[in-house]
């Protein structure tokens, strides 16, 4: 204990101490020649702690309880009156500071021994300046307005741009309109008095680009309360080569060659007419017999749909080329179903069945709907991966092989939601089971950014994957983007850009393929709801996480001296007095 | 006191004042409403309202009324004022005592009389006159007389002048070049005869086929006009300082003007609209006429209805067009008729046409069938609209094929009861219990003996399906054999029908009835004897099967009983008997009919290896190309709709290649606008601007971007190459998974 004891005047505490131990030697050695013998212990206690309180003076001990004074609160966007109030009543003289984006306040919070912030908290930018200290995140109150926003930055033409979100504490009767910059309401939703509501918005697109809509609040007469600009990219269509190989014509290939020739994919349909005599239908596309499968003839194609038969009773060689397709290039199979298939337990297919007798299948995507099914269900394997859904079970799943995928569906006759008129259901399914189990295109780069906005004149972080080597990235003004390479990961690039004005911004790579990235900078009033929850949710995470070891070593405040000199006064009173009372 | 008398004179000043006021009120309130439904401006009607009641007013002078003036007429109207009302308004000091004694008097008359006294104004007449001016200023309102009063008005009113905008912008201190007249003129087609109308507005809505005029003149030479529609240019002629275009409205679309000043800066109108309007094939009604009509043939055969015929411009023809069917099944035969109606008035827009179709006319037998329908032409050139009306039937019913159904059910007249069936002798037997009452005693045993009777004569004979002996004592067989002799001429044997349309339907399935019939007169044999092989056991002779057998064996023995209530008088307890015996034989009937089950083909399945054997060397490959994909159709749109964001985002000019592009986008919106004109309209003469004007503002694009998106149609979901980042870690661990599994 005695050693953590700790001196302000620590470089004295030698000196001090032999010379106390003199003048003490001089007390004890004063009361010894003294004739009143009978009170010299007492006398020679009380002559010590007047020595040391003395002593005490000189060297300044710190002590713990010091603490509770260097606290201060830090003030942030948004804190509410209140629980400043009731914090400096708990503690009093808590300093509090005001929070300033992007100014260093460092040597402010060495003075502090503990942190206290109120409010939304503070930008990510700033939270190198809060590592490894004491603080406690109190948050502010949850902010009116919307408080959750999800959209799609880049959709592909086609596909409808969902806005979805919450919104915290609605208005009676308000309304969400999605529009566009001219005023032309698309969408909407009215409000009602739940605390935190869900609400969805949905637009079709009908046009590539670079768009800016705004998200508006209106009362219920119709005056517009807030407008925040929705950005989001529309990039067009990327056409499909696939390849239809059936041992024998059937409806269901039939309707999915039509569709996918109606919507411009390069579709070849291999048809077997006899042994090794074969119908071949070219559609958008060049005349290009298949005889065999060889890797040089696949590498052209981005999904071979194959029928359950032919699928079973291919060649060694042709599967081994199939199987070198999807491995190294990323081929996709769909396997059209039979119920052989299923009973078969093909190692090709790497995906096992169970019966289930159920012969009806519902999907998630479509709750009214009714699809034939085989009586079969996906047995729970390693690596199966859904791609749709009943409501409970999968009905169409595939499983990985390396880069390309393999899949089948427990769904039959799907063309008879065609036939039922139910042409959007029908399309729906095709082009999610088609869209996942084909080849990607692979990238040369890859953009991410962390923030979801990009304000003017602030710190946004941005990551680049690429495969080049020294990659340079330029700002439309031309000015270059240091980058930061990870340490393990040689392709992975980050870096921080600050975008000098509002609306598409736009950073390249200086490479032959013109790879840029769009992103979206806003002017700091929009959005302010859901920034300042988006801060909250940082700072919780982030604060939640620093520890609060480091209190006891920043407890070094001195004791007051003014009781070591009562005390060495008292004590020095009574060594006067005492000879006085008795001098008899 | 004074001062009551003189207040009440007052008073009836003030209120004959204001009564003054609501009359000239009412004739000028009523007169401004039909000044304002004839001129259809309110600030006529204003002026009106004003004009009159100041004229009124001024006539009426309600101001001007005195005091002297209302005493004067109290004086009167009231006798028992006794011309004394005047000293009201005197001051009391300057009356005589008389004077103040007689003011004294009359006070109390005046307070009475004033009350029933009414000012000297005739509002009644005045509200009347307001009622009607009110009632005339509806009706002219309701039937729009006045309506088209202002069409062949050249001078066009200021909503309607073409107004130009310079294309590129003017150089200062030109003048350019304004409209001084502008006219449209629609010549309907000939056979309409319908006038040409002249008119100023520029929207043109006209039949189809119409000749369209346009004249314009403007203040101050112009280098070119043209009319731009669509993609094609039409140039108007100078003719006479106006210029001059016309053409034939064919095709609904949107036109515009565009002319050329002397500088050579050139100026765009706004959108016309050019609607044609299809000329609508006629209308045929049919009155007093079912859709479906049976004769007898005794009835008088006539069909007699009214035909309402209306056309928008005129009916050239009506006819009928009749076909009558003879015949049934594969010999039926058809032939069909023109009738035409006595007189058709060409021309005419509605007609109503009487027409009497006599079927004996057209030489229609029992069992003929027609049918008709009208055919109405309009007047159009060069090819006529033509409609039908809905097919009308017309019957004579045929009762010959009906008429031996019901001499077979009806035999009970011709042939004794022998044969009546269980069905008949339940009836009878209800029959004979409900007219119990009204029978003597004996006559009713006799009924009820005479239905045992014939309960016995069915028995037995459901017995010879058993292999019972047929001479059982009673000759029924004879009788029956008599009553044949009888009928012998018929070549239909009624005695067979009868036999085979009740109780024992499916006989003929079971026995050759023919053969059973004849043979029966000739030697009165057994009727089953060429079926039975077994004689020596009868209950091995049967056609039925062992539960059938027993079930017709219970049938006789419920008949027993049945006939043996009969024969007792106590037909009541009879009836249990018959139904339960009815019910047995209709289940007999029913367990005896034949199905046949019918059978598909199921082709054995045919292995692969095996299909097609043979040689294939004729089999060919098949090729096939299709170019399925039909592109899109509003690329322009869509490349506009980019093409705007990019110009907006990054606030560039429109250049001549986005024109261009514009140009095309307008182009494919045209041919969607056709049908919607209302949505489209403003977009497609948003686009129209931009194509041509050099200068644009943001809020111009974002309104033509936001049309075009609302007009693009939705895209139909596809799917779509998706892209994805790949590096050697992902590689490595897809490969690790592999390995791993």
């Amino acid at each position: 204990m005695i050693d953590s004891i700790l001196f302000q005047n620590s470089n004295l505490v030698w000196p001090v101490t032999l010379i106390a131990l003199a003048v003490w030697a001089v007390f004890v050695w004063k009361e010894w020649s003294k004739p009143l013998k009978n009170r010299f212990y007492l006398t020679s206690l009380i002559s010590l702690i007047t020595v040391l309180s003395f002593v005490m003076l000189a060297l300044k001990p710190l002590s713990e309880n010091a603490v509770q004074k260097n606290t201060a609160v830090l003030l942030t966007n948004g804190f509410s009156e209140n629980r400043l109030d009731s914090l400096k009543n708990k503690m009093k003289g808590i300093k509090s500071i005001d929070y300033q984006k992007n100014v260093p306040f460092v040597e402010a919070l060495d003075a502090i021994s503990s942190l206290f912030v109120l409010g939304d908290g503070v930008q990510s930018y700033d939270f190198w300046q809060f590592k490894n200290r004491s603080i406690t995140y109190l948050g502010g109150d949850l902010p009116e307005g919307i408080v959750a926003l999800k959209y799609t930055k880049e959709s592909v033409l086609g596909e409808d741009l969902i806005v979805s979100g919450s919104y915290h504490k609605a208005k009676a009767k308000h309304r969400l309109v999605l529009q566009d910059r001219n005023g032309q309401g698309l969408d909407s939703i009215v409000l009602n008095l739940e605390q935190t509501q869900p609400f969805k918005l949905s637009i079709a697109l009908k046009s590539p680009g670079r768009f800016v809509f705004d998200l508006l609040e209106k009362d219920s007469l119709g005056e517009k309360i807030s407008s925040e600009p929705v950005a989001f990219k529309v990039v067009d269509r990327r056409k499909l080569k696939i390849l239809l190989i059936n041992g024998f014509p059937t409806f269901e290939t039939k309707y999915l060659k039509n569709y996918l020739a109606e919507m411009g994919h390069e579709v070849v349909v291999r048809s077997q007419i006899t042994r090794g005599r074969y119908k071949f239908e070219y559609f958008n596309t060049e005349k290009r017999p298949m005889y065999r499968l060889g890797e040089k003839e696949l590498s052209n194609f981005d999904l071979l749909v194959i029928d359950a038969t032919s699928f079973l009773n291919l060649s060694l060689a042709n599967w081994s080329s199939i199987e070198k397709s999807v491995k190294n290039m990323g081929l996709g199979v769909f396997v059209q179903p039979e119920p052989n298939l299923f009973v078969s337990a093909s190692e090709r297919l790497g995906l096992k069945f169970e019966r289930d007798k159920v012969t009806k299948a519902s999907w998630s995507e479509f709750p009214k709907l009714t699809l034939e099914k085989f009586p079969f269900q996906f047995e729970a394997i390693h690596g199966l991966e859904e791609i749709h859904r009943d409501l409970k079970n999968h009905s169409t799943g595939y499983k990985r092989m390396e880069k390309g995928r393999v899949g089948t569906t427990l769904i039959q006759n799907t063309y008879q939601l065609q036939l039922n008129g139910k042409m959007e259901a029908y399309r729906r399914f095709w082009s999610e089971l088609i869209n996942r189990l084909s080849k990607q295109e692979e990238l040369t780069t890859e953009w991410e950014i962390e923030d979801s906005f990009g304000l003017v004149n602030q710190p946004l972080d941005f990551k680049l994957r690429t495969a080049i080597e020294k990659p340079e990235v330029y700002t439309t003004h031309e000015s270059q983007i240091a980058l930061k390479q990870d340490v393990d990961m040689p392709s992975f690039w980050s870096g921080t850009i600050y975008p000098d004005r509002q609306g598409w911004n736009q950073i390249r790579l200086k490479t032959k393929f013109q790879d840029s990235l769009d992103f979206f900078v806003l002017d700091s009033i929009h959005w302010q709801t859901l920034r300042a929850k988006n801060v909250q949710k940082e700072n919780e995470r982030y604060f939640s996480g620093t520890i609060k070891e480091q209190n006891k070593t920043l407890s070094s405040a001195p004791i007051p001296s003014l009781w070591f000199f009562l005390l060495g006064l008292v004590g020095l009173g009574y060594l006067w007095v005492h000879p006085k009372l008795f001098k008899n | 006191m004074s001062n009551q008398g003189q207040d009440i004179i007052m008073g009836f000043k003030r209120r004959w004042q204001l009564l003054l006021v609501a009359e000239v009120a009412l004739y000028s309130l009523g007169l401004a409403l039909l000044v304002f439904v004839l001129s259809n401006s309110s600030s006529a009607a204003l002026c009106c309202l004003i004009l009159v009641s100041m004229l009124l007013l001024l006539f009426k002078k309600p101001w001007q009324l005195s005091a002297d003036r209302v005493s004067v007429f109290l004086d009167e109207e009231l006798t028992s004022m006794e011309n004394s009302t005047g000293l009201f308004l005197v001051p009391e000091a300057q009356l005589s005592d008389l004077a103040l004694l007689q003011r004294y008097k009359v006070a109390q008359a005046l307070k009475t009389g004033i009350s029933n006294l009414k000012p000297k104004v005739n509002l009644t007449r005045a509200f009347l006159v307001f009622l009607a001016l009110l009632t005339a200023a509806f009706l002219l309102h309701y039937f729009d007389v006045f309506e088209n009063s202002n069409t062949a008005n050249s001078n066009p009113s200021a909503k309607e002048v073409i107004v130009f905008q310079a294309v590129d912008s003017v150089i200062e201190g030109i003048r350019p070049p304004r409209i001084k007249q502008q006219m449209l003129r629609i010549n309907y087609p000939a056979y309409t005869r319908l006038a040409a109308k002249t008119t100023s507005n520029m929207n043109i809505k006209a039949l189809e086929g119409s000749q369209i005029y346009w004249s314009i003149q403007f203040d101050s030479p112009v280098e070119t006009v043209f009319i731009e529609k669509g993609a094609e240019n039409l140039p108007l002629k100078l003719n006479d300082a106006a210029y001059l275009s016309n053409t034939k409205l064919l095709a609904s679309g949107f036109y515009n003007f565009k002319f050329t000043d002397v500088t050579g800066a050139s100026y765009l109108s706004e959108l016309y609209a050019l609607e044609v309007v299809k000329d609508e094939a006629p209308k045929i009604e049919i009155q007093q006429l079912k859709q479906f009509s049976t004769f007898d043939i005794t009835d008088r055969k006539i069909l007699k209805f009214n035909a309402l015929i209306s056309d928008d411009y005129g009916i050239s023809d009506a006819y009928i067009i009749a076909t009558v069917t003879k015949g049934a099944g594969e010999a039926v035969k058809f032939r069909e008729e023109r009738l035409s109606f006595e007189a058709i008035d060409t021309g005419s827009k509605k007609l109503n046409l009487h027409k009497t179709i006599d079927l004996d006319a057209l030489q229609m037998d029992v069992g003929d069938e027609l049918y008709f329908y009208i055919e109405a032409h309009d007047v159009k050139k060069p090819k006529a609209n033509r409609r039908r009306s809905e097919t009308f039937f017309a019957v004579i019913r045929d009762t010959v094929s009906n008429q031996i159904a019901v001499e077979g059910t009806m035999g009970a007249d011709l042939m004794p009861d022998y044969f009546r069936s269980q069905r008949q002798l339940i009836i009878d037997t209800e029959k004979l219990i409900a007219d119990r009452n009204t029978l003597l005693k004996n006559e009713f045993n006799a009924i009820s003996n005479a239905l045992g009777y014939d309960q016995k004569a069915l028995r037995l004979k459901y017995g010879e399906f058993m292999g019972d002996e047929a001479d059982s004592g009673i000759k029924v067989s004879q009788e029956i054999e008599f009553i044949e002799q009888e009928n012998q001429n018929d070549e239909n044997d009624p005695l067979a029908e009868y036999t085979h349309d009740h109780d024992s339907d499916n006989e003929h399935n079971l026995v050759d009835h023919e053969h059973n019939e004849e043979s029966l007169p000739e030697e009165m044999k057994d009727p089953l004897h060429d079926y039975l092989h077994n004689h020596d056991d009868p209950e091995e002779s049967t056609l039925f099967t062992q539960s059938l057998k027993s079930k017709l064996r219970q049938a006789m023995t419920e008949m027993w009983d049945a006939e043996l209530q009969l024969r007792l008088y106590t037909p009541e307890k009879s009836l249990p008997y018959q139904y339960r015996a009815l019910k047995l034989i209709q289940e007999i009937k029913n367990s005896a009919r034949i199905y046949v089950h019918r059978i598909g083909f199921d082709p054995p399945p045919i292995k692969e290896e095996k299909r097609l054997t043979g040689a294939i060397d004729d089999v060919e490959m098949l090729q096939k190309i299709e170019e399925r994909y039909q592109g899109d159709n509003f690329i322009a749109m869509r490349e506009s709709v980019r093409r705007i964001a990019e110009i907006i985002a990054k606030k560039r000019a429109v250049g001549a290649t986005d024109r261009k592009l514009f140009a095309n986008a307008g182009n494919e919106l045209a041919a969607l606008a056709i049908e919607k004109p209302a949505s489209y309209l403003n977009t497609l003469q948003g686009l129209k601007w931009v194509s041509e004007k050099k200068q644009t503002s943001v809020q111009q694009l974002l309104a033509v971007q936001s049309g075009l998106m609302k007009a693009l149609p939705k895209i139909a979901t596809s799917p779509n190459k998706e892209r994805m980042f790949q590096d050697e870690i992902n590689t490595l661990m897809l490969k690790e998974l592999e390995i791993n599994d």
